[in-house]
């Protein structure tokens, strides 16, 4: 059962995961549980492919400045805060070209720092600052250890009482506490990448929403069983969610 | 001189061993005292220290993320469920950067500095901001951070008050009482205060703007011996009996708009 269409307003923030569907390949989608969402509800999707947290954060904030969002819905992802938000990647969808999870991820969880000093993909103009700002202020300050629970921290107490409710998302990784059982502001228990974690053995997923069709439509359903009856998404519904080690 | 707070209870003044433990971070306005006799003879921490166990990692000129990454570090594995917590929630402008080798110099490089001598000085001493300026940006990287980074990402807008929200989960249920203590600038998040934590309504930079104008000021925590005791006096009794700081309690108190 649905609210009656289009009345009930939902907006939407985060990176792939989240943005509205691309669908113009049906050989590799059909389904995008952003489509349905849009379909059913009045949705401002502001979310962006390759785009970071902090990116999204600025959105959130710009976007939903002076309105009143009061009896709205706000549904955020909480991407990687690793792929930074700096001037000179001129288009935010680049920034995950320049995040330092790439190396992460591709040195079995340590720091690929040779790696990515050698990559060639981040020598141009800005290699230098980008490498002189990875060492001399992200592994150097908290940011590594802490900006993802700042975020999230933040939002908490940003977005409770401007919005009707809240989602949360982990994308990539999870919160590290526990957020208030009382309140209008919800966490699911995973990320949404481990969905299908396993079957990404390509760098980049190009399906909608980087799921199958089958699970963006558990996924809608999921979402819209949130937004209806404030029940929170279960990784259990998905067959093919596995934890990332 | 002597604090008079008519709380001193046996169970404060006991050995140190049974004293309670009391955890302070933050930037000069809370670091251990430093007392030049010809300008301060008493520091607000002087009393915290005599009277409580003090662990007190307060460093002056150093910045908000600093210090979280100082009481990360100490508080690491402790067990601090019967601690209080005392954090200084300095200025975010003073970057934490690995260039700067000694944390007491972030606040040279800070970005705040810069915009309060332009604010103060800006008909007058048209030469004290060009000087300024030239030392904040005759560092290359320190140039681009700023423009790259700062200006750019909503870390202007959202980094005092994402730290400050970080500090509210991963403090609140660890230690018996935390006391956030706002310094340049007010969180603009709603926090709920309650027994175990709070967060003052008032400036600590605030209660003696007016007699430093926003020059360097060289007395111990930045305060007269008077409005140090009449600190120490606040701090004693939310320690022992959870009465809110008042900026009432300080007559030099002024709000300063350009800070907040």
């Amino acid at each position: 059962m649905h609210y009656s269409t289009k009345e009930q307003k939902v907006w939407i923030f985060g990176d792939s995961y989240f943005q509205s569907p691309i669908l113009d390949n049906p050989l590799v989608s059909q389904n995008s549980w952003t489509a349905f969402i849009e379909k059913f509800y009045k949705t401002k999707n502001f979310a962006q492919g390759g785009t970071g947290l902090d990116w999204s954060l600025q959105q959130l904030i710009i976007n939903t400045k002076k309105k009143d969002t009061k009896d709205d819905i706000l549904i955020f992802g909480l991407g990687s805060h690793y792929r930074f938000n700096l001037k000179f990647i001129k288009e935010p969808k680049y920034q995950a070209n320049y995040s330092l999870d790439r190396y992460k991820f591709f040195s079995k969880g340590k720091w690929g720092i040779k790696k990515y000093k050698q990559d060639s993909s981040i020598k141009n103009i800005s290699a230098n600052f980008l490498k002189q700002f990875i060492f001399e202020y992200v592994l150097h300050s908290t940011y590594d250890t802490t900006e993802f629970d700042k975020v999230v921290s933040y939002l908490y107490f940003f977005t409770k009482k401007r919005f009707k409710k809240v989602l949360l998302f982990p994308i990539f990784q999870k919160f590290s506490f526990n957020l208030p059982k009382d309140s209008n502001v919800y966490m699911p228990n995973f990320c949404m990448a481990d969905i299908e974690f396993k079957k990404i053995e390509q760098e980049v997923d190009p399906r909608a929403n980087h799921m199958s069709d089958e699970n963006n439509i558990i996924f809608y359903n999921t979402i819209n069983n949130w937004i209806q009856n404030n029940i929170l998404p279960d990784k259990s519904l998905f067959s093919t969610y596995e934890e990332r080690q | 001189m002597e604090v008079h707070t008519g709380i001193h209870t046996a169970q404060m003044i006991t050995s140190k061993k049974n004293k309670q433990k009391v955890w302070v971070f933050g930037d000069s306005y809370f670091e251990g005292p430093i007392i030049h006799p010809k300008i301060s003879t008493y520091s607000w921490t002087k009393y915290i220290d005599t009277n409580f166990d003090l662990a007190n990692f307060a460093k002056g000129g150093s910045g908000l993320d600093w210090s979280l990454q100082q009481f990360l570090l100490h508080t690491h594995k402790q067990k601090t469920q019967n601690d209080i917590l005392i954090f200084g929630l300095g200025s975010h402008y003073r970057f934490n950067l690995k260039f700067i080798d000694d944390p007491t110099f972030q606040g040279d490089y800070s970005l705040d500095r810069y915009r309060l001598i332009a604010e103060n000085d800006r008909e007058s001493k048209i030469s004290t901001i060009k000087k300024v300026y030239k030392q904040f940006f005759s560092n290359s990287f320190l140039k681009e951070f700023v423009k790259e980074y700062i200006l750019h990402s909503s870390y202007e807008i959202t980094e005092f008050d994402k730290t400050v929200a970080y500090l509210y989960f991963k403090t609140k249920d660890k230690f018996k009482k935390v006391l956030l203590f706002p310094i340049f600038k007010l969180p603009k998040i709603e926090i709920l205060n309650d027994k175990n934590f709070y967060i003052p309504d008032f400036c600590m930079a605030n209660i003696e703007y007016n007699n430093t104008k926003g020059q360097w000021d060289s007395r111990a925590n930045h305060m007269s011996n008077e409005n140090n005791q009449l600190f120490a006096n606040s701090i004693i009794r939310w320690i022992t009996d959870n009465d809110c700081l008042s900026k009432n309690t300080f007559p030099t108190y002024t709000e300063n708009a350009l800070l907040n």
